[in-house]
């Protein structure tokens, strides 16, 4: 029995490591496109940026792989599929057999849909990084487009070494698709106070950086904005060719049922790249704890181990002082309620839907947080009222009528 | 340079070296050393590269603060006195030992 991973981000190593503890016994073969040991990713856009000079920090230490005998293929570019002979092909012709095959092909970057004249720089490997980081320690202009977790991430790191940043978004708000308005224009104040400035509504049309030290942004108003360097932050999609060049089912990433099974019966999906049935839905999350609960939900799939899987998504940005803690899932058009005191150092947005809480945003509010994180782990969402009891009410909300104007 | 034992479930144990300003997590980590997750890098955020430090070496830890405080409330194993995320552990004291809880997630 051999079992092969294509993909040694976090959702492949918490795989490969979390089916050996339950004891399985096969060939474990963990495909690795990167020549670095497998690495954390979210260091790369905030310590890693501030201190390049440290080791970056690896998902498990170089022992751990011989110990527990999984095989680590570095350089390994898998370039085709063959559903029929269960092979996989490697860029320089070597070919693996498998018995069962597991995507964790983690997410990409699209194409910018503007112009580019350079190279596209984006934050995304620690080669990445090791780029950005001289340069943001010689105190740079930088515009990042794109206001999601990394783009603010890089922001408040680069603002901190010294760099002029300027942060332009097609959005009229921060982190639009993942926290509600108030906790949006709370973040915002907390920027612009450390002097990083905002461009919202920005078009991009084109982006230029023919050399080092010259960048300019032209937006589709015809304004321009230059700098030293421009960053692309505008998100990331998952990465499916290989399991579209396959056959198998795709739409906005590959899709897999409740035990993470694709449409071949050989084949699973976990992490960014999966779009998973979530009840009646699919629903796909680029998040680093989805990734392990999904990895440890495919190892119990896989050796029948006994469980019930009930995921309790939650997300976290660190943009310098800034701590964004996020436990549950929110829709566009919940309502919101807010928990302490916006304009102090902490507070939270409840998120409810048919008086349920459906999700809690923490500005450094760790203990909001924690509550929350406990009460959304359970099967049903808790009713409003159960909130207020458990504690993580702690003053009466007041609700949000309509979003603050920015 | 101090040395940390982590003790696992199974009895079994490594002796890890923690450098001056390393945290005891990156040192566990880039040991090698199963179970200790620190899915988030080291900022307090995931509470799973939880220890529980043996009583007589309590007095060798570096003070609590309230974020790593409030985030072993969210802690996959049971929560106990010696409990500390060991991403937090900066600025040993001494020599430690401490135990590897069963999960982390």
């Amino acid at each position: 029995m051999r079992v092969v991973v294509v993909g040694a981000g976090h959702a492949g190593v918490e795989f490969a490591d979390a089916l050996r503890r339950n004891g399985f016994d096969g060939e474990l073969t963990l495909l690795d496109e990167q020549a670095d040991q497998p690495y954390q990713r979210p260091p790369l856009s905030k310590d890693q940026l501030r201190d390049p000079a440290q080791q970056p920090l690896p998902i498990r230490g170089e022992a751990f792989y011989d110990a527990a005998r999984i095989e680590l293929v570095r350089g390994a570019v898998v370039s085709t599929i063959d559903r029929a002979a269960r092979e996989v092909s490697m860029g320089d012709g070597r070919r693996l057999r498998y018995d069962t095959l597991v995507l964790a092909t983690g997410s990409q970057s699209p194409t910018p849909p503007w112009q580019v004249t350079g190279p596209i720089r984006r934050l995304r490997t620690l080669d990445d990084t090791r780029w950005l980081a001289p340069v943001l320690r010689e105190r740079c202009r930088i515009i990042v487009i794109g206001a999601g977790y990394v783009g603010l991430e890089v922001a408040a790191a680069a603002g901190e070494l010294g760099c002029e940043v300027l942060v332009a978004t097609r959005g009229r708000r921060l982190m639009s698709r993942a926290v509600s308005a108030p906790m949006s224009s709370a973040v915002l104040l907390r920027h612009q106070a450390k002097g990083v400035a905002f461009r919202f509504d920005a078009v991009v049309a084109r982006v230029d950086q023919p050399r080092p030290g010259y960048a300019a942004v032209t937006l589709a108003d015809g304004s321009e904005l230059r700098a030293d360097v421009v960053l692309e932050a505008t998100g990331v999609g998952p990465r499916t060719r290989l399991a579209r060049e396959a056959g198998l089912e795709v739409s906005d990433g590959v899709l897999v049922d409740s035990s993470l099974r694709t449409s071949d019966p050989a084949i699973f999906a976990i992490g960014d790249c999966a779009r998973m049935r979530y009840g009646q839905a699919h629903l796909r999350l680029e998040s680093l704890p989805n990734a392990t609960d999904q990895a440890h939900h495919l190892a119990n799939v896989l050796t029948g181990a006994a469980h019930a899987f009930s995921p309790a998504p939650w997300f976290w940005s660190s943009q310098g002082k800034i701590r964004l803690q996020i436990a549950g899932l929110s829709a566009e058009d919940d309502a919101s309620f807010i928990v302490g005191d916006e304009s102090d150092g902490a507070f939270s947005v409840l998120r409810v839907r048919d008086g349920r809480v459906s999700c809690v945003e923490s500005l450094n509010d760790i203990k909001t947080h924690s509550i929350a994180r406990r009460m959304l782990s359970q099967n049903e969402l808790p009713v409003i009222d159960a909130a207020v009891d458990s504690g993580l009410v702690r003053s009466t909300p007041r609700p949000v009528l309509a979003p603050p104007v920015l | 340079m101090v040395k940390v034992t982590l003790v696992q479930a199974d009895g079994s144990s490594a002796v890890v070296s923690v450098e001056p300003g390393q945290s005891l997590m990156r040192a566990a980590v880039l040991a090698g050393v199963p179970g200790i997750v620190a899915e988030c890098g080291g900022q307090a955020m995931c509470a799973t590269c939880h220890v529980y430090v043996r009583e007589d070496h309590l007095d060798a830890l570096p003070v609590m603060g309230d974020e790593e405080e409030e985030m072993l409330e969210v802690v996959a194993s049971e929560r106990r006195p010696g409990s500390r995320l060991s991403c937090q552990l900066v600025g040993l004291a001494d020599d430690v030992v401490g135990d590897v809880p069963p999960s982390q997630i």
